[in-house]
């Protein structure tokens, strides 16, 4: 599981990821069981190109059977160096069919059988399992931000893909001012909100609520911290830090497994300069047991 | 109605909430993960929310929108 951040300044665009990759390794023989892996250095923000003003971080999926995200994100790259894009809009929808193209052709088969198991009139418990399964297994997103010059305004777009999709959805773009985050929402939205979203759901469905679904938001709403429009660059650098860092702090001090943490990566591209690494992991951070680079 | 009155509701509820047996479906989701060593996807999306769906914070942020998403992908 992923954390990843995006928080849309007015004076650029930074991105944050966690580094764990969770891997499921298969014991030997047919049932032998097996266990879940987690490893602390997986790298989820990527310049795109050398030099450039373009970045991504992704969430959910990671990657295309033995096609990397990295190797994905380089091909990308030298097709924008062959023929350039005049808008972020356009690098998005390019990055968008692009991946879709290569996400079909590689989980063709379970995309199918997800679209046959939305097409049953009804489905068996396990059948429901399954499909919940292949949704959370084969979905995820990407964020892309920067700027194509001329043009200097910091833009930022999500785009998301799940095996129910016909086709790759349109990026959605960011307001400046604002953060988004992905991939473990639950941490953040009940410190910023005071409540799980979920406790609320399962209070307004259960026979001991007798009040409408407004009268419990109207009791939860004063519990939430009004957040800032529009923070200084190097606040938003924290602002995108401080989210990454709390919530896979609060996965390693509580009964659950560390399906997210690691370093942090954060990166930044300012209206007057390219992509820079805020925090990065030097290449042997794995031998080093998680040690650092401050750029 | 003391003043101190709220304080101590407060402190009775975090008892029982520190004391209460977990609810079946988490005692489920521990069981199932000693049993296989991983976690089923539907007690990770119910505990940790739907890595599939972005949420956006900003200062007109309102827990009425978020609620209407979860509402409907739920």
């Amino acid at each position: 599981m992923t954390i990843a951040a995006c928080y849309l300044s007015s004076e650029g665009v930074v991105l944050g990821a966690d580094s764990t990759s969770t891997m499921f390794v298969q014991g030997p023989g047919p049932n032998a069981g097996g266990n879940d892996h987690h490893y602390n250095f997986a790298q989820k923000i990527f310049q795109i190109g050398e030099s450039s003003t373009l970045a991504m971080t992704m969430w959910g999926l990671g990657s295309l059977g033995e096609t990397s995200y990295r190797t994905l994100i380089a091909q990308f790259a030298d097709d924008l160096s062959g023929h350039p894009a005049s808008a972020l809009s356009e690098v998005a929808d390019r990055w968008s069919t692009l991946y879709w193209g290569a996400y079909t052709s590689q989980y063709g088969p379970a995309i199918q059988r997800v679209q046959d198991l939305h097409g049953q009139a009804t489905r068996t418990p396990e059948e429901d399992v399954e499909l919940i399964l292949l949704q959370q297994n084969l979905s995820g997103g990407f964020c892309i931000g920067g700027y194509c010059l001329p043009s200097r305004r910091p833009e930022a777009y999500e785009i998301v893909f799940e095996p129910s999709q016909s086709g790759p959805q349109p990026p959605q773009s960011l307001r400046i001012g604002n953060a988004k985050f992905w991939g473990c929402p639950n941490i953040m939205n009940r410190l910023l909100f005071g409540v799980d979203l979920g406790l609320l759901f399962d209070i307004s469905k259960s026979p001991h609520w007798t009040g409408s679904p407004t009268d419990l938001l109207n009791l939860a709403a004063p519990y939430r911290l009004a957040q800032p429009f529009d923070l200084p660059i190097r606040e938003a650098i924290d602002w995108v830090h401080t989210s990454i860092y709390t919530t896979s702090q609060a996965m390693k001090f509580s009964h659950l497994a560390p399906v997210c943490g690691g370093p942090v990566e954060v990166a930044v591209i300012t209206t007057d300069r390219p992509f820079r690494w805020v925090r990065h992991k030097k290449l042997d951070a794995g031998i080093a047991h998680g040690g650092l680079t401050h750029v | 109605m003391s003043d101190k009155e709220p304080l101590t509701q407060k402190r009775t509820l975090q008892d029982m909430l520190q004391h209460s047996p977990p609810a079946d479906w988490v005692r489920q989701m521990i069981e199932h993960h000693h049993r296989t060593g991983a976690y089923r996807s539907q007690d990770l999306r119910r505990l940790l929310g739907d890595q599939t769906r972005g949420v956006e914070v900003g200062p007109n942020s309102s827990l009425a929108t978020h609620m209407s998403e979860f509402r409907r992908t739920s």
